[in-house]
């Protein structure tokens, strides 16, 4: 797999870009996430981010006459949150901040819509406390999403992206603790920015 | 296309399948509660209490020992649990802790290891179920203060007493864990961890009150 995503992004900076077709965006948005750990004590415990403001830069390059393959990262940064299933109150955690990348193929789907999937990598960062105390961690991904471009101004598209991705979350501190397994953690996300306009 | 998208949504669901992390028993903690008797008596401090205010006196480089064992514990449970900080001004302090053994002798928590000794001094009314603030930490050297093993050992009793005001009002009975009574390790165990989570997440069966209130 990291082959495969050396390979992606030396073919996407090292071969001749074939300037006119190269794509690239950026956008701005928020993402949600499911819950990270869900634990026990007494009483169920549910550890998740909060809506989280983010950041995605892409790059993508023709593989087909209608497809293409690229590379996107995303970074989000939010509140952490501990909640009972009592519900008296949520417990402050810290930040937790995440940084992905995501090996990916696009193709069409309708006049404006592209669809894109792809694997890769994500990295979780928080506080040096709780389910980090022992560092952050870095899980394999898997997402996918959809696109909508429409034109805005000469050189550049207005963009409009959701996206889900799915990673297996645990941290060092969690299994040094007896937390057994991983945790399926989903996330969804929308965003609006600007992409290059192949007009 | 749909025999795709079936197939798809099958790998996804593989991926998917088992998504729950496996939380832990926690089994092997130990008592934490005082007793007397069948009656037990379950303490932690309440968030709207967190920080809990430290007064240290500054001798035998204890501030800073005392803030390594804030730190120790805060670094130890999962949902911040418990909270701490300095205080200049003892009269707003929720713990005081001191050089030396308590005016009147006594003290119901008591940590040994060879070089220092320490206790936690709780005023517990049973019958009450009250506790009556400030709580008292003191520490007594047994060699001279400035050898660095006496330094290590005030380090080490110090976290073991931090665990005590934490609410933690019991022993353990192994020596691996820092609330051993005689403690020989500097951080909190997975025992420990795991008994001051628990008891983090346990009905409180005492008030408190500050003298003179």
């Amino acid at each position: 797999m990291l082959r495969f995503l050396a390979t992606l992004l030396c073919a996407l900076v090292f071969v001749p870009p074939l300037e006119a077709q190269l794509d690239y965006y950026a956008r701005v948005g928020l993402t949600g996430s499911s819950h990270l750990v869900q634990d026990f004590i007494f009483q169920p415990i549910s550890t998740t981010p909060g809506i989280a403001p983010t950041l995605v830069g892409g790059l993508s390059m023709p593989l087909a006459p209608r497809y293409g393959v690229g590379i996107e990262g995303t970074y989000t940064t939010g509140g952490l949150s501990a909640a009972t299933e009592a519900g008296d109150e949520d417990i402050d955690l810290g930040n937790v901040s995440t940084l992905s990348a995501l090996a990916n193929v696009d193709g069409p789907l309708g006049p404006g819509f592209r669809w894109r999937v792809g694997v890769g990598i994500i990295s979780y960062r928080g506080e040096d406390a709780g389910l980090f105390a022992g560092g952050g961690t870095l899980r394999w991904l898997v997402g996918g999403g959809l696109d909508y471009r429409f034109a805005a101004f000469s050189s550049w598209d207005i963009m409009v992206s959701g996206r889900y991705d799915m990673n297996r979350f645990t941290t060092d501190e969690l299994r040094s603790r007896g937390f057994t397994r991983t945790q399926s953690v989903h996330r969804g996300g929308l965003t609006l920015g600007l992409a290059r306009s192949h007009r | 296309m749909s025999r795709r998208f079936i197939t798809a949504a099958c790998a996804l669901s593989a991926v998917t399948a088992c998504g729950e992390i496996g939380a832990p028993t926690r089994a092997d903690h130990y008592e934490w509660r005082f007793t007397n008797g069948p009656d037990t008596i379950s303490f932690h401090w309440p968030r709207t209490a967190h920080p809990v205010r430290f007064w240290v006196a500054d001798t035998f480089n204890l501030p800073t020992h005392t803030e390594t064992a804030i730190a120790n514990w805060k670094r130890a449970l999962l949902y911040r649990d418990f909270e701490g900080e300095l205080v200049a001004d003892s009269n707003a302090a929720d713990v005081i802790v001191k050089a030396g053994f308590p005016p009147g002798g006594g003290g119901i928590l008591i940590g040994r290891a060879p070089e220092c000794e320490a206790l936690t001094d709780i005023e517990l009314d049973f019958d009450g179920r009250n506790i009556t603030l400030p709580m008292h930490v003191y520490v007594a050297r047994r060699f001279d203060p400035d050898l660095p093993e006496t330094q290590r050992c005030f380090a080490l009793v110090m976290t073991h007493e931090v665990g005590h005001v934490m609410g933690i009002f019991r022993h353990s009975t192994d020596p691996d864990d820092i609330m051993y009574f005689a403690p020989t390790v500097e951080q909190p165990s997975l025992r420990d961890r795991q008994t001051a989570e628990i008891l983090h997440q346990s009905r409180v069966t005492v008030t408190t009150t500050r003298r003179g209130e």
